[in-house]
């Protein structure tokens, strides 16, 4: 359960401030996966870290039970001079999971290989991914909280998240963002849409993507 | 039972990152622990050197070499708490990603770990001063360890202030380093404050570092007690430091997330 009750946030900039969310008090459907829509800047990653918690609202409260994951995003939680092993080890140890349970399905499930054993400075974003993604599932959590990183890697990898994550749909569901409308519509049971300062929550993940590229028609 | 659960969140927290910090440090080089030791080692020489060349005395024990130890450890206990807290969130910035860990579990790791690695290099050369036929008597062990504990309250609530300040000047790095040189040489690690004339200690008694190597010493050397350090005025300074450093860590916990 995710609840926010008069939430403000605004990033400040130079001599204004850029507004995310504007005194906003919102219940986020429950055991749906839900795809979050918006435009670039209008505050996608900074509405998953909100809900994860790596930041707080500027005014106003966030109430959340249940487990939720870390964002999952190219930039991570991943230390940089750290190998993949040792901040897997990080992960388990701070979420309590089991090091060598997690190990065995990270090694499998990523497709790493002998780059596991390396810094995470000299992975390509997409093996990032993989790691993220693999670590995430190999720990369970309520609320998977997924920043563009869906849709990575070769189609292969691709399905295997897809059946991963069907795996777990009983338990867990799924709130991310993405650029790939594919991926919004594959994954979603909802769409929420973030118009500057408004969050709108649309059942029909079809007609919020409509709406959605008739703000961005400019660029299609 | 919630309370417990957080505490237990964080106490998971503290043990990740000591592992990682001390991985980081001492787990791939062993040019990690060579430094640990090397760096009291060549203030020790440094200053044997000197004050042979002057031709002075020990002034407490048989050894100069082990009262000059027992002033640097005290002093690098210090100093390195306080640039640990202030490099702390940089040097791990990336793991603020997750929900748990808050800059005062990084704040908590660092504490832990300097702390553990000077007990280890200050028994390693009480050991080799024994090898060398030094008698090493502790008078109170109760004694050191009570002023090691204030200063490492000390060195927290300093470097807690100076982090949040780095956090808004991040240049002020360099403005602390210049300033607390002179502490070096106001802080009694090559002297007692009885060798000092009055004038010159009634300049630096301010110095909270001078009351605890003094305080220090005096748990370590049977035959030296210290009347110069001040329990009440040291406790505090501490106190204080301590209380402002938490409210500062406390009024800048977004921001140290945002960067």
């Amino acid at each position: 359960m995710i609840e926010f009750r008069n939430v403000n946030k605004a990033y400040k900039l130079k001599d204004s401030y850029k507004v995310i969310l504007n005194n906003i008090s919102f219940k986020f459907p429950e055991k749906k996966n839900i795809g979050v829509l918006g435009v670039n800047g209008a505050g996608k990653s900074t509405l998953l870290r909100l809900i994860a918690g790596t930041e707080f609202p500027d005014s106003g409260k966030i109430i959340r039970s249940g487990h939720y994951s870390w964002p999952l995003g190219f930039s991570g939680s991943f230390h940089p001079s750290l190998t993949g092993i040792e901040n897997l080890r990080f992960a388990c140890r701070i979420y309590g999971a089991d090091i060598s349970e997690v190990t065995d399905y990270v090694k499998d499930f990523s497709e790493l290989g002998k780059f596991i054993h390396e810094p995470i400075k000299t992975y390509s974003s997409g093996m990032r991914s993989r790691l993220a993604f693999a670590l995430s599932m190999a720990i369970d959590f309520d609320v998977y909280l997924v920043d563009e990183i869906m849709g990575v890697g070769d189609k292969g990898f691709q399905d295997k998240c897809r059946t991963a994550f069907q795996e777990k749909s009983e338990k867990s569901s799924i709130i991310m963002v993405s650029h790939d409308m594919n991926t919004i519509r594959d994954y979603s049971d909802v769409a929420l849409l973030l118009t500057g300062e408004h969050l709108e929550i649309h059942e029909d993940v079809d007609k919020a993507i409509d709406l959605y590229n008739s703000f961005t028609h400019k660029k299609q | 039972m919630e309370l417990i659960q957080a505490l237990n969140v964080q106490g998971r927290v503290i043990s990740a990152l000591i592992l990682r910090e001390t991985r980081s440090r001492y787990g791939d080089s062993k040019l990690g622990f060579f430094w640990a030791l090397f760096e009291p080692f060549a203030h020790i020489a440094v200053f044997m050197a000197i004050f042979s060349a002057m031709g002075r005395g020990v002034p407490i024990g048989d050894s100069m070499a082990v009262f000059i130890l027992t002033g640097i450890i005290p002093w690098l206990l210090f100093n390195n708490i306080v640039t640990g807290i202030m490099g702390g969130v940089e040097g791990n910035q990336s793991l603020l990603g997750y929900p748990q860990v808050m800059p005062i579990d990084i704040t908590l790791s660092r504490i832990a770990l300097e702390f553990s690695t000077l007990v280890i290099v200050f028994l390693f050369f009480l050991i080799l001063a024994i090898n060398f036929g030094f008698s090493i008597n502790i008078d109170d062990s109760l004694m050191m360890f009570s002023s090691v504990g204030i200063l490492i309250i000390l060195a927290s609530g300093i470097g807690m202030i100076n982090a949040a300040i780095k956090l808004y000047y991040p240049s002020y790095g360099t403005i602390y380093s210049a300033f607390s040189r002179p502490f070096y040489f106001m802080s009694g690690i090559f002297y007692t404050a009885d060798f000092l004339s009055p004038d010159v200690l009634n300049l630096i008694d301010f110095n909270p570092i001078l009351h605890v190597v003094e305080w220090f010493r005096s748990g370590f050397y049977t035959s030296f007690d210290s009347h110069f350090y001040d329990v009440e005025y040291v406790v505090s300074v501490s106190l204080a430091f301590f209380i402002i450093g938490l409210m500062a860590e406390r009024l800048t916990r977004k921001r140290a997330r945002q960067i």
